[in-house]
């Protein structure tokens, strides 16, 4: 992307939270006090397992998964955990289908997508509940 | 061979503290957020964030270390951006001190368990 271009809103949701085409060409998803920037086709993995968390599951699922990406269910908690690389963001579920919208929008405005493939892995959930 | 997911290396905050996970990483844990890290990793956060803490508000910090860090300030919202690659984390500044000295406090600890030759033990001190 030309340096002169100035970044571009993909998504918002009047949260302070949105989804940003940065003018280096990498994506912020922005949850106002924590944000991960990723590459396009990082985000479009992302958005999928956060579309996926808006799903049915139960306590201690994998939700989603890409490599070492994942998106767990803590329901006592009411939580997703999302896994990215080193981010670990908590979600309430109830924050889930807005985000989700947001990002179905962005995919859509940044084109096609091609998803990783799906995984089975075993991975303890007990490590990433809140304190 | 480790028989833990995840130990507790300090805390300042009911929902803030640092573990050790069990492949031996360090998640720096924030409530909303974390951060899993190699402990060199975090040595360097933590190096920068020192570092950064001591210079004025107004300059934007960026480090040339792995991982790469950046700080910036924001007078229209007063917050303090906190960039550690991917990852950006935003604190007032007060809760930016907060952090510092979260991880100074679990840098100290894991060099304290470093030269006594043992696991880091569980550490709480008061976020003041």
């Amino acid at each position: 992307m030309p340096e002169n271009q100035t970044h571009r809103l993909l998504a918002m949701d009047g949260h302070n939270r949105a989804i940003v085409h940065l003018t280096d060409g990498n994506i912020l998803l922005d949850l106002g006090t924590v944000g991960l920037i990723c590459t396009p086709a990082d985000f479009t993995t992302l958005a999928h397992m956060i579309v996926a968390g808006s799903g049915s599951y139960a306590t201690g699922d994998i939700i989603a998964c890409a490599g070492s990406r994942r998106v767990l269910y803590a329901g006592s908690y009411h939580i997703i955990i999302l896994l990215f690389d080193q981010t670990m963001l908590r979600l309430f579920t109830s924050e889930i289908p807005t985000l989700a919208a947001m990002c179905r929008k962005a995919v859509a405005t940044l084109g096609p997508v091609i998803p990783e493939p799906p995984c089975q892995p075993t991975l303890p959930i007990s490590r990433y509940l809140p304190n | 061979m480790h028989d833990f997911e995840r130990r507790q290396i300090t805390r300042n905050d009911p929902d803030w503290a640092v573990f050790r996970l069990a492949d031996n990483s360090l998640q720096i844990d924030l409530g909303r957020a974390g951060l899993i890290l190699a402990e060199e990793a975090f040595r360097v956060l933590t190096n920068f964030v020192t570092m950064a803490i001591s210079i004025p508000l107004r300059a934007t910090v960026t480090s040339t270390t792995t991982p790469q860090c950046v700080l910036g300030y924001s007078r229209q919202t007063h917050t303090l951006t906190l960039g550690v690659e991917q990852t950006i984390l935003r604190f007032r500044p007060a809760e930016f001190e907060r952090f510092v000295r979260l991880c100074q406090h679990a840098t100290e600890t894991l060099e304290a368990a470093t030269h006594n030759g043992s696991p880091a033990h569980t550490r709480t001190f008061d976020r003041n």
